[in-house]
């Protein structure tokens, strides 16, 4: 078994309104290991959003904890994807893919260097002085990777990245981060309700329950190590019954 | 038109129909200022005509001519330039404070929220107080002269622009302040980083209003509590009847107010470049 990098035991979580409370996360368990890519699939509204909150601790747990081994140093060791680039209009491309490093002091010539690697590795070079509104929707999707690689985390959370994009956009966007995720042999643990692109990307899928929410079921999927992209995935045979699989638990929750 | 620019910075040849459309835009854009022009000048010869013609009493209502001759004897005997130039540096004082004052207060209640919760329902009533019927306590208060007149032309502008700075810092998305925490940062970082440049576009569009504001406020103030300046050349002039003397202040104040907006304008480009 390889690495342990999160562990989440007994997690629960209600929000307190003048109007009552309301229970999103019910005694959750599930751990994720170095090298996986776990999607989690849910209901709308089940929470999902706020067990990523809950997992880089922009939220505290009621009860139960959540354990990242990747933390204990300064600088964030997780990066966070969300639902939409968030590229900020003000600044140009650089600025926006050194922000992280700049705010923690530690963009260093070594660092200046790598980000323009990622650049260059993922055709954003001729870019680098253009405002995020000069881009394309996969571009732009492409510098928030690189935004959030920028701090070299070990595990990345994605809140839904591609939400925003529309379909075609989507696949792309999807196929590229999918194979940057790969190659930099990063952890992930996307928060999604689209179930195809759930299975065309991970190794794992957890289904969540309805709220309270919990892990309902999990599915192992075969494709990590086959060196397909997740484009590739999409046309394997396969893919339907897992698809099914999972569109069934899903509708049961 | 940007595409356009760059496409000639890149000498990327353009096609006749894009040259002919480019043709199109300019001629619009030449004719409108022409009409603009045209109005003006149809304008000032009716005047002068109706004030000749004796359609409307020229002592009542001046003509352009005597507008022209009350210029040439105002700059001389009056100088004229003297006052225009302390109410354009009350003015530019005025401005100046509120807009400094608005973006360091509403930061500050960006910053600590129990002080805005607290502030809220002073700032409402102070913005919605009329602000000409706190000028006679100002001056009771603090005696006439520049200084006065200065507050009154803040007093104007101040709680509304803290109000819609405020609201505008309070309303930045969520998501992208999220981002800078998640990154490692902290509430300064949030603040220069995301608040303070997504806010740009409403600090402008709060100076463009204000720079008339802080005039109105100035000219409050003048009225009052100056022996110098537009505001008292207009008081002056209603109360011995030199009606020349009052329409061509007015029309000096048309022009100030133009001149303000046309700088904030290149400033705004500038900025948003």
């Amino acid at each position: 078994m390889s690495e342990l990098l999160l562990e989440c035991q007994n997690l629960s979580f209600s929000y307190h309104t003048p109007e009552g409370e309301i229970p999103v996360i019910r005694n959750m368990n599930f751990k994720i290991y170095k090298g996986e890519f776990v999607s989690i699939v849910g209901p709308s509204g089940c929470g999902k959003s706020t067990l990523l909150n809950l997992l880089t601790g922009m939220l505290s747990p009621e009860e139960g904890f959540v354990k990242m081994s990747v933390s204990g140093e300064e600088k964030p060791r997780f990066g966070y994807m969300l639902q939409q680039d968030h590229l900020f209009e003000w600044y140009d491309i650089w600025k926006n893919i050194c922000i992280g490093p700049k705010i923690n002091h530690c963009l260093d010539a070594e660092c200046e260097q790598y980000l323009k690697e990622l650049l260059k590795r993922y055709g954003l070079s001729a870019f680098i002085h253009k405002k995020p509104s000069e881009l394309s929707g996969g571009m732009r999707q492409r510098a928030a990777i690189i935004r959030t690689l920028a701090m070299k985390p070990e595990l990345l959370f994605l809140d839904e990245p591609f939400s925003s994009l529309d379909y075609q956009n989507r696949l792309n966007a999807a196929n590229d981060i999918g194979q940057i995720i790969r190659k930099e042999n990063k952890t992930a643990v996307l928060v999604t309700h689209d179930i195809g692109e759930a299975i065309s990307l991970s190794s794992r899928v957890l289904v969540l329950s309805k709220r309270p929410t919990a892990v309902k079921k999990e599915f192992l999927l075969p494709y990590r190590d086959m060196n397909l992209t997740p484009l590739e995935i999409r046309n394997t045979k396969d893919f339907g019954t897992h698809f099914n699989a999972i569109w069934k638990e899903l509708n049961n929750s | 038109m940007e595409g356009v620019e760059q496409q000639l910075k890149e000498k990327i040849p353009i096609s006749d129909r894009q040259r002919q459309y480019l043709h199109q835009q300019h001629v619009k854009k030449r004719t409108i200022r022409l009409f603009r022009i045209l109005i003006l000048i149809a304008f000032l010869a009716l005047w002068e005509l109706a004030s000749r013609l004796e359609w409307i009493d020229s002592f009542f209502f001046s003509s352009p001519t005597r507008l022209a001759d009350c210029f040439v004897y105002m700059t001389a005997e009056n100088a004229l330039f003297t006052h225009i130039g302390i109410s354009l540096l009350e003015t530019m004082l005025s401005f100046l404070f509120i807009m400094t004052f608005s973006v360091a207060c509403a930061s500050l209640l960006w910053r600590f929220e129990y002080v805005a919760k607290i502030s809220e329902p002073v700032l409402v009533i102070l913005n919605s107080l009329p602000k000409s019927a706190l000028a006679p306590l100002i001056i009771v208060w603090l005696g006439t002269g520049m200084k006065t007149i200065i507050i009154a032309g803040i007093s104007v502008a101040l709680f509304g622009c803290i109000i819609n700075l405020y609201t505008c810092f309070q309303n930045t998305d969520p998501d992208k302040q999220k981002l800078i925490y998640i990154l490692g940062g902290k509430k300064h970082h949030v603040f220069t980083k995301v608040i303070l440049p997504a806010g740009v576009p409403t600090i402008i569009s709060n100076m463009k209003v204000n720079i008339g504001l802080a005039l109105v406020g100035v000219m409050i103030g003048e009225f009052l509590a100056a022996k110098q300046g537009l505001g008292y050349l207009i008081i002056y002039a209603s109360q011995v009847f030199k009606l020349d003397w009052l329409i061509l202040c007015i029309l000096i104040l048309c022009l100030i107010a133009i001149g303000l907006y046309e700088i904030l304008h290149i400033f705004e480009r500038k900025i948003c470049k």
